[in-house]
């Protein structure tokens, strides 16, 4: 009876050493940008989520146990106008009452060529999940690491723009995320 | 006759009062409907026209006051007391200074609103201020009670414009028309 809870206990000790064999690295989020640029007849309109974490377990060159976690929340996206910030958030676009955060979640992140890797994961935004690959710098210097990297969505497969909004005019339908993130070593 | 005379008003005057006329109209009903539209792409689209259209009566106006500066103002008749030739003065000048302050406070709006513009589709204009929620707020109340008064200013313009025709019977509305000729 003792021998099984001592095992018991073990447990937790175990998946923790587990997890713990790619290095845990969390956000610095004054240091950290995460952006999205969308187009209005072509002409580039950029905005930025104010709120997001990110999550990362990465040991370079280990094959396994590595893992990203991103959260956004929508409700901080930042336009840089009132009126679009008051719109954006509205059923027709991100929908944020009742969708309040998108989330990346990815447990495959393979390396493509030096300091580059790729996350190939779930995106869910919206309701909605999709697959998608995202690219991105890795770069380490002791207990802090940056990550940057860009990707282009289509809004359209998260059904964002909805009624009068779904044609790719005057808005487009593809959105570049761009991201500029820093991260300190965990414990 | 592309010049004004004591007596008569120009071509070029004429064309840039019934020109500005015309698009003050439009940019009422336009600014009107857009304004009343929930966001659209047509609501968009209205407020190009609008921002556009006001922008080329900025424009316009400011080629109007030099052209009228390079040239005489005809008279109005010696039988107007001179009560009513102020008051067409000051008209006629707080029209000028509105006509001016109408599409710059709508500039302002633009500014700070921060809604992607390009004048008739084409080039992006400078901004006049920073993105702020607040001004824009103020500059939308300043803009609409500009437009209020330049209406107001408007109703007398076209009032007194009808009384000299209809009433003293005499060449001041007549010598404005396109092909119309004031009395030497």
């Amino acid at each position: 009876m003792i021998r099984q809870r001592l095992l018991l206990a073990l447990i937790p000790m175990l998946l923790h050493v587990s997890a713990a064999s790619a290095a845990d690295w969390i956000l610095v989020p004054a240091a950290s940008q995460l952006e999205f640029i969308a187009t209005y007849q072509n002409q580039q309109i950029p905005g930025v989520f104010r709120r997001f974490d990110v999550h990362v377990a990465l040991t370079p060159g280990a094959p396994s146990g590595n893992r990203l976690d991103v959260s956004v929340f929508l409700e901080s996206a930042d336009m840089n106008s009132a009126d679009i910030n008051h719109t954006i958030v509205k059923p027709e676009w991100f929908h944020a009452a009742r969708f309040p955060s998108a989330k990346f979640e990815s447990a495959d992140i393979v390396a493509d060529g030096e300091n580059h890797y790729l996350a190939k994961g779930t995106l869910s935004l919206k309701g909605m999940q999709r697959q998608i690959t995202v690219p991105f710098f890795w770069r380490e210097a002791g207990q802090s690491a940056s990550m940057n990297g860009e990707l282009v969505l289509n809004r359209a497969d998260f059904g964002i723009g909805t009624g009068e909004w779904v044609a790719g005019d005057p808005i487009g339908l593809k959105v570049k995320v761009r991201f500029s993130v820093k991260l300190d070593k965990a414990g | 006759m592309l010049r004004n005379t004591d007596t008569q008003w120009g071509s070029v005057a004429k064309a840039f009062h019934w020109c500005v006329a015309v698009f003050i109209f439009a940019e009422i009903f336009l600014g009107w409907v857009a304004a009343s539209l929930t966001l659209s792409p047509a609501k968009l689209n209205l407020f190009v026209w609008h921002k556009s259209i006001g922008l080329l009566i900025l424009l316009v106006v400011a080629l109007r006051l030099a052209w009228r500066l390079a040239n005489p103002v005809p008279q109005p008749p010696a039988s107007i007391p001179r009560w009513q030739r102020k008051a067409s003065t000051g008209d006629h000048l707080a029209q000028y200074a509105l006509m001016l302050a109408l599409p710059l406070s709508g500039w302002i709006i633009d500014s700070a609103a921060n809604i992607p513009f390009r004048v008739f589709w084409l080039f992006s204009l400078p901004r006049l201020a920073a993105p702020s929620e607040p001004l824009e707020e103020l500059a939308k109340n300043v803009h609409l009670g500009i437009s209020i008064g330049l209406a107001v200013l408007i109703a007398v313009h076209t009032g007194a414009a009808l009384w000299h025709h209809l009433i003293a019977r005499d060449d001041v509305l007549r010598r404005m028309l396109p092909q119309g000729k004031g009395e030497p």
